[in-house]
């Protein structure tokens, strides 16, 4: 992989050197000769007072000045053929040609251009200072050259109320993404995406972070009830730079760099795991024979003494390069770009690479009507080894396995089984051959017509295409490999989304107006194919013609379709009070023939304070805004045929189909329905040197789509029904402050932080609110599995189990005192050296009936803050982002430390209890499973806060006057960390986990999780 | 310009017209509704394959209840320690309404099935149903018996569901039903399915896996031999009649002595009535051997050796009975952790290459149960002669000399040996304890008869209670 690399950085700068080579050719040898002149001048502001610290430029050199305490300035020019650039903070930029002036006074208008900032929303744009719902927004420039994936892991940290969590390290995963909390139980809690006007669902990495123009995040109801009965989880738009008119504009970027793991977690090696094998089988009154213990040591020396995570983890390498234009002339423009990203991952055999393309063309056809067309496009491949609850994942597996096997055959081949069984790690990862490869493709095309004054047509045709293929061999030279079995299996999504829309403006004297009505239609298609097969002929052929009996396959199609109406009107008066109101009808095939359609409206109003006469005299108060909104929205994230009773095949017997009723119809069954209210408070101060957005929020939401137990008399163990409630309350501040402010060239410093707080709440369930109770269903060998707890009054995410008191029983004498059984009544009865429960129920017996709430993954908040230092052609950017106050359930370390010796343990268990009268709070070990000392117990359980430097960025951009010289617009060159620090006082590898993302009952488990990494880059942009 | 417009327009309006009705009705094409199902004979004959799906999944259950919480296993807690606490608990008598052998819900979902069956099948309008719909009831009343037998055993008086659950507007909260009802509803079921069913099938496996006249008959004499001892309805001429019927076809003969283990580890020897199922090239396998496999000294092959055969069961074969060494074996020091414990033998797999398939099939009926059953039936009716020459067959069978037995009472005992090492780990002996009210002699403490209704379901379904006795 490393030759391609190289062969791609070369063929990027063959590009470059043909791009400068021509203009390098066509610069003369010019040169004019100097005549220096002094030029010197007042700057004021428009009511007229002084203003000191104004930067004067001599556009395209490194000549400037600034202006004294009273304004005013005196700079030396080569000539009077150069332009002057006064620029101050929170001013508009202005630019002078000098010509044969010698003084040159100025008038700098406040800078606006906060208030001014276009912000997207559903279906348009608005201005910012006339939102009134709760939008948030970051620009491109943010997520630029950043060593990840896709969009959302650029965006984590950088809106408040937005929680994104990396699942998993692995190379190519998606991460998972909360807005203003967990809303649902059983209809999926992923917000609805927008790109470039598409609605998709699922991962959005087919957009290049670099192509990105801006994100904006839809939080309240007032923003996300257009789009009705998607909206109830918040909306992400995403806009990809257009084409812009002019030069021909060429950029190149590339980046390089290599990932590391955090931390490895410490293991008995192989004296510390015999003295614990030895010591259990003492204890027990067994002698070891499973191993053979004596002949793993040869005069006291280990045979071998394996760190099989230092088998499995390795130097990562991600790099990235990408070519993009953009250009055109007054009537068309266009944007195209070209990227390539490749990950090596840290765990050995695993990495990701994707090639992704975009091109937009926008072309006015006439005075009154525009076209164009969009489309992206990419290829994803994600070379995987197994991961969490598998048999043969490789990280539990390096955390399991005994150190007294070797890696190797003395040949040089690979171990199979260690002395118990257990398969080879390292084996498992380079021999397994496991590929994952997407393919995605989403485009739209569209015109717009205007029809008459202020009103205009719009109408757009979109696709998105997934198709998904994966296979997966296992070669006879690994566990489970005898029967060489395979999979191979390939899904595909197609979605075609047409929608048309017609806006309205128009103002009369202090009123203004715009409106939009909207009608959309969408389908979506699904057709999922998978075979199996074992017996192959030889481990080198991996797909699945080699293998002589074909053990299943299966094919299926689904399809849902949503039908739309929707309205818009936005007023303003005085560009003081904002109005705005929306509505929308959705009808969804998804839901009964009695609940087809469902309407979602919502109010919102803004007050602009700093525009009334009584605040014109608070200089300090740029601007002031409260709003305030309220509204509905759903949820219909359920199966495609959820309510009609359907007949489905599976239920076999003698090799015959059987074909059996899987589910009640139910006619009356429709979408989750959320009301939002929200109040916020937007304030710019000191000529905007100073934003803070202050948010306050209510969501309740209805009818969840639950689960209804029934009695088993019915046939059926459960009817999906529309019961119960969830609310989730927070509040959110934004702010942004420029706090020192150079010119040009001075030096600078700007800082962005927000933080939220959520807090999350089962207000209601089902068959008389009779708890939830969800098991995690892992593989028995982790262990007893982790268990969430759906409870009214309750958060959703808390963790059920025993809870343990942090002692064991010291002495036999203090076991026997307590009397204590496991599981029933006739159950064994703890004896020294097992954990000490809380018998809730103090009848003698720890068993479930013991189980109290042990945990709460929910964090009580999360931020993140930047801060950016620029000094002349340097850039220092640190951004840091937290999680505070969430538990994580340490299912890896149980899985070790459970008590059962012939697991390989961390050094924890070195506290293990040995012998009558150790007071500790590790239990002794056990020769045998005893499922006692791993319970899902508050003993696993840790904290989960950290607060992590995230992105560390240092740039250097070369003068644009050197630069000019070669004919090139622009260089950076930079240096950047990736998870640089992480501080926490979680034991596990990396404290964002997530293995169980998509049950909101069973939130914060970590399970073998691949880790996050530390990333250090280099990379550079160049710009033509 | 203005005709681009106009397309624009018109492919705004026709998208408009005809996206509404077509887009928000999608039609699954992967699944069937109640309106494309049960049009024709297949889909009649995929629906009936459902009702013994659902008797699949059991087996650990069927044992447990059937001979663990007899005399013939027990749960190796000095020699092994306990692999489940509920196993134990149960054995002890003291189960708890959460136990995992109290739920019904499997019968109840097998019952939903087959009443699917019986409710729409006779709709069916396609003439491809004429050939097959006899006998497609018959299985489906046959299934709906084999079901509420099990249930009127375990939990005495059982809601009597007999019409499909087709949507949320019925009553979903049934009451119980009394036991003596439910067992009147078994018995006509079964005479209908005599009626409707054929005596074999084309193939074997069908011939033994699937319901046929001969296991209705068995199960009627089964049902009959029930309610004589249990419910003292004194029908033992009913019970013997149809036991008759079943010894009297030629479909079912015993296996030779020799050959006694094939009726184990193989499938579907000609001495098999009524036999469920497994297969692993159908992906289709049961929990049992694991079960009973001994535990290996290697970690991850062998199975739990959850229960062992009792030390009063290996006392119990009489010399030279050539069943024991096919019921038990011991398990081996060279790759068991825990050697030499007597071991179930009766479940052991399907062994191709290093890999073990737990696949045996589950023997619900077989001939020498039906024999044993008439022997007792006319030893109640004062037929010792015969009944001693039917006990004979068995014993002689199993290289054993004829029973000393003459008197009622003395056969009546030699036939409770008898079936208890005849039919051992089949899933018998409770019952036969139970209905001849011998658990407190034979056991030596007395147990509750009935099984706790689960609690969940007295929760979701008041109108249950009371509660069985004792819980």
């Amino acid at each position: 992989m490393n030759e391609s690399l190289k062969q791609v950085g070369w063929v990027f700068l063959f590009l470059a050197l043909l791009v400068i080579n021509p203009k390098l050719m066509a610069h003369g040898t010019g040169g004019m000769a100097l005549k220096a002149m002094s030029i010197k001048g007042t700057v004021t502001s428009e009511t007229g007072e002084t203003l000191p610290g104004v930067t004067i430029a001599v556009k395209g050199t490194t000549i400037g000045t600034t202006t004294n305490e009273s304004g005013q300035y005196n700079l030396s020019v080569p000539d009077g053929n150069v332009t002057l650039v006064f620029s101050s903070v929170g001013y508009e930029k202005q630019e002078q040609s000098v010509g044969n002036k010698t003084v040159i006074n100025v008038v700098l208008k406040a800078d606006m251009k906060a208030l001014n900032e276009v912000v997207v929303v559903g279906y348009g744009t608005q201005q910012r200072k006339d939102l009134t719902g709760s939008v948030g927004s970051v620009k491109g420039k943010e997520l630029e050259n950043l060593p990840v994936r896709g969009p959302l892991e650029a965006l984590q940290g950088r809106i408040a109320g937005v929680q994104i969590t990396n699942n998993s390290g692995a190379p190519g995963s998606a991460p998972n993404v909360r807005i203003r909390g967990v809303t649902s139980l059983n209809a999926g809690n992923d917000p609805l995406y927008i790109v470039d006007g598409v609605p998709i669902t699922g991962d959005i990495s087919v957009v290049n972070p670099n192509d990105i123009q801006s994100m904006e995040v839809l939080k309240d109801a007032s923003a996300t009830a257009i789009y009705g009965a998607r909206g109830a989880n918040g909306i992400i738009i995403v806009t990809t730079k257009r084409g812009k008119s002019g030069k021909t504009a060429i950029n190149l970027s590339a980046y390089t760099g290599v990932m590391d793991v955090r931390r490895k977690i410490p293991m008995l090696d192989a004296y510390q795991e015999r003295d614990y094998i030895l010591n259990a089988n003492a204890n027990a009154g067994t002698q070891e024979v499973r191993l053979g213990l004596d002949t793993l040591f040869r005069n006291g020396v280990a045979v071998y003494n394996t760190n099989w995570q230092d088998e499995i983890y390795q130097q990562g390498a991600v790099s990235n390069y990408e070519i993009s234009l953009r250009g055109g002339n007054d009537k068309t423009t266009y944007a195209a770009s070209l990227g390539y990203f490749n990950q090596k991952g840290v765990v050995i055999s695993s990495g990701y690479d994707t090639y992704r393309g975009r091109f937009s063309i926008d072309h006015r056809a006439s005075d009154r009507f525009k076209t164009g067309a969009n489309i992206l496009l990419s290829t994803g491949k994600r070379d995987r080894v197994p991961e969490g609850d598998d048999l043969n994942a490789i990280i539990p597996n390096a955390m399991r396995n005994l150190p007294f096997s070797p890696v190797y055959n003395p040949d040089g081949s690979y171990t199979f089984l260690d002395q118990i069984q257990r398969p080879n790690p390292v084996g498992l990862a380079m021999l397994t051959s496991w590929f994952t490869v997407n393919n995605r493709l989403v485009g739209n095309i569209y015109g717009d017509y205007d029809l008459w004054k202020g009103l205009t047509l719009r109408s757009t045709l979109n696709i998105d295409y997934s198709g998904t293929r994966d296979e997966r061999f296992t070669p006879s030279t690994i566990q489970g490999g005898s029967a060489r079995p395979g999979t191979a299996s390939y899904g595909d999504v197609f979605t075609w989304v047409n929608e048309n829309t017609l806006n309205y403006s128009h103002s009369i004297g202090q009123h203004s107006f715009s409106g939009l009505l909207g009608y959309s239609v969408q389908e979506s298609k699904s057709f999922n194919l998978s075979a199996a097969a074992s017996q192959g002929a030889t481990d080198n052929i991996t797909t699945l013609n080699a293998a002589a009996s074909p053990t299943a396959a299966s094919s299926s199609k689904t399809s849902w379709g949503l039908v739309s109406y929707f309205a818009r009107l936005n007023y303003s008066y005085n560009d003081k009070y904002l109005l705005a109101a929306t509505l929308r009808r959705d009808g969804s095939s998804r839901f009964g023939a009695d609940k087809r359609y469902g309407l979602f409206p919502s109010v919102s109003a803004g007050w602009r304070i700093s525009q009334e006469s009584f605040m014109r005299n608070i200089p300090i108060i740029t601007d002031l805004k409260l709003r305030a909104s309220i509204g509905v929205v759903g949820n219909q994230s359920i199966s495609d045929f959820g309510s009609q009773g359907l007949y489905s095949t599976g239920s076999n017997y003698i090799g015959k189909a059987g074909i059996a009723l899987s589910a009640i119809p139910n006619p009356s069954l429709s979408w989750e329905s959320t009301t939002q209210s929200d109040i916020g408070l937007d304030v710019s101060l000191l000529n905007n040197r100073i934003n803070l957005t202050a948010d306050a929020y209510l969501k309740r939401t209805n009818a969840l789509l639950l689960s209804v137990n029934l009695p088993t008399t019915t046939g059926f163990g459960s009817a999906l029904q529309n019961v119960g409630n969830t609310q989730n309350k927070g509040l959110e501040f934004s702010i942004t402050s420029q706090n020192i402010i150079g010119g040009a060239n001075g030096f600078s410093w700007t800082t962005s932080f927000n933080i939220a707080f959520n807090r999350n709440k089962i207000l209601s369930l089902s068959n008389n609110n009779a708890d939830i109770i969800q098991t995690s269903a892992d593989a028995t060998f982790y262990g007893s599995a982790p268990q969430g707890l759906g409870r009214v009054g309750e958060p959703i995410g808390v963790f059920f189990g025993q809870r343990y008191t942090g002692r064991v029983y010291a002495t036999s004498e203090e076991a026997k005192a307590a009397n204590m059984r496991d599981g029933s009544a006739s159950g064994p009865l703890y004896v020294a050296g097992d954990m000490i429960y809380i018998d809730t129920n103090g009848d003698g017996i720890i068993n479930d009936a013991d189980r109290t709430i042990i945990g709460n993954a929910n964090p009580k908040h999360i931020g993140g803050i930047t801060n950016t230092f620029t000094y002349k052609g340097f850039d220092l950017s640190v951004f840091m982002q937290w999680s505070y106050g969430n538990d994580i359930f340490n299912e890896t370390r149980e899985a070790s430390n459970r008590s059962f010796v012939y697991n390989a343990a961390t050094t924890e268990v070195l506290r293990s209890w040995r012998k009558e009268g150790d007071v500790t709070d590790v239990p002794r070990g056990t020769p045998s499973t005893i499922g006692r000392n791993g319970f899902p117990s508050s003993r696993w359980l840790e904290d989960g806060s950290y607060l992590r430097v995230k992105t560390a960025t240092l740039g250097y951009t070369f003068p644009s006057a050197l630069l000019k010289r070669v004919k090139i617009d622009n260089l950076r060159l930079y240096v950047s960390g990736q998870n640089l620090f992480t501080f926490t006082k979680y034991s596990g590898m990396d404290p964002e986990v997530n293995f169980r993302s998509s049950l909101p009952l069973l939130q914060g488990i970590d399970l073998g999780t691949y880790p996050q990494v530390r990333t250090i880059t280099f990379g550079l942009n160049l710009g033509f | 310009m203005k005709k681009i417009t106009y397309s624009t327009l018109t492919l705004a309006l026709t998208m408009l017209a005809t996206g509404c009705s077509d887009v928000l009705n999608q039609v699954p094409v992967s699944a069937l509704t109640q309106s494309s199902f049960f049009q024709n004979a297949a889909d009649a004959e995929a629906a009936i394959i459902t009702g013994y799906d659902a008797l699949q999944g059991d087996e650990v259950r069927y044992i447990t209840w059937g001979d663990a919480r007899a005399d013939n296993l027990r749960v190796p807690v000095a020699e092994i320690g306990i692999t489940d606490g509920n196993t134990l608990d149960f054995q002890n008598d003291n189960i708890s309404t959460s136990s995992p052998y109290a739920p019904w819900s499997r019968f109840y979902n097998g019952i939903n099935r087959v009443n699917n069956v019986l409710a729409q099948v006779p709709n069916i309008k396609s003439s491809t149903i004429n050939s097959v719909k006899n006998r497609i009831m018959g299985e489906a009343y046959f299934l709906r018996a084999f079901n509420y037998f099990y249930l009127v055993r375990l939990w005495g008086a059982a809601p009597l569901v007999l019409a499909p659950t087709l949507s949320l507007d019925k009553d979903l909260q049934p009451a119980r039903t009394p036991a003596d009802k439910v067992q009147e509803q078994i018995i006509a079921d079964l005479k209908q399915a005599e009626t409707l069913l054929s005596v074999t099938y084309s193939t074997a496996i069908e011939t033994r896996g699937r319901a046929t006249q001969g296991a209705a008959q068995a199960l009627l004499c089964k049902v009959y031999l029930w309610r004589s001892s249990y419910n003292q309805t004194n029908e033992w001429q009913q019970a013997a009649d149809y036991a008759a019927k079943v010894l009297a076809n030629g479909t079912y003969s015993l296996v030779s002595g020799a050959n006694y283990a094939t009726i184990f580890n193989t499938k579907n020897t000609s001495e098999s009535i009524f036999e469920l199922q497994y297969n692993y090239t159908n992906q289709e396998t049961n929990a049992l051997t694991s079960f009973f496999l001994p535990r290996s000294s290697k970690i991850t092959t062998g199975g739990n050796q959850t229960v062992i055969p009792s030390q009063k069961l290996v006392d119990a074969f009489e010399a030279g009975d050539v069943r024991k060494s096919a019921s038990i074996y011991y398990s081996s020091p060279a790759t068991d952790q825990f050697p030499n414990l007597p071991t179930v033998a009766k479940y052991m797999g399907t062994v191709v290459g290093t890999t073990r398939y737990s696949d045996t099939n589950f023997i619900f009926l077989r001939l020498a149960d039906v024999i044993l059953m008439q022997a007792e039936a006319l030893a109640q009716l004062g037929k010792t002669t015969e009944a001693a020459a039917l006990v004979n067959r068995i014993r002689n069978r199993a290289g054993l000399t004829n029973t000393t037995a003459t008197t009622k009472d003395a056969l009546l005992l030699a036939i409770e040996q008898e079936r208890f090492v005849e039919l051992c780990f089949e899933g018998h002996r409770w019952y036969d304890l139970l209905r001849t009210g011998r658990v407190k002699a034979v056991l030596g403490v007395d147990k509750k008869a009935l099984l706790p209704v689960y609690y969940t379901e007295i929760q979701l379904n008041p109108n249950l209670l009371p509660q069985n006795p004792g819980y």
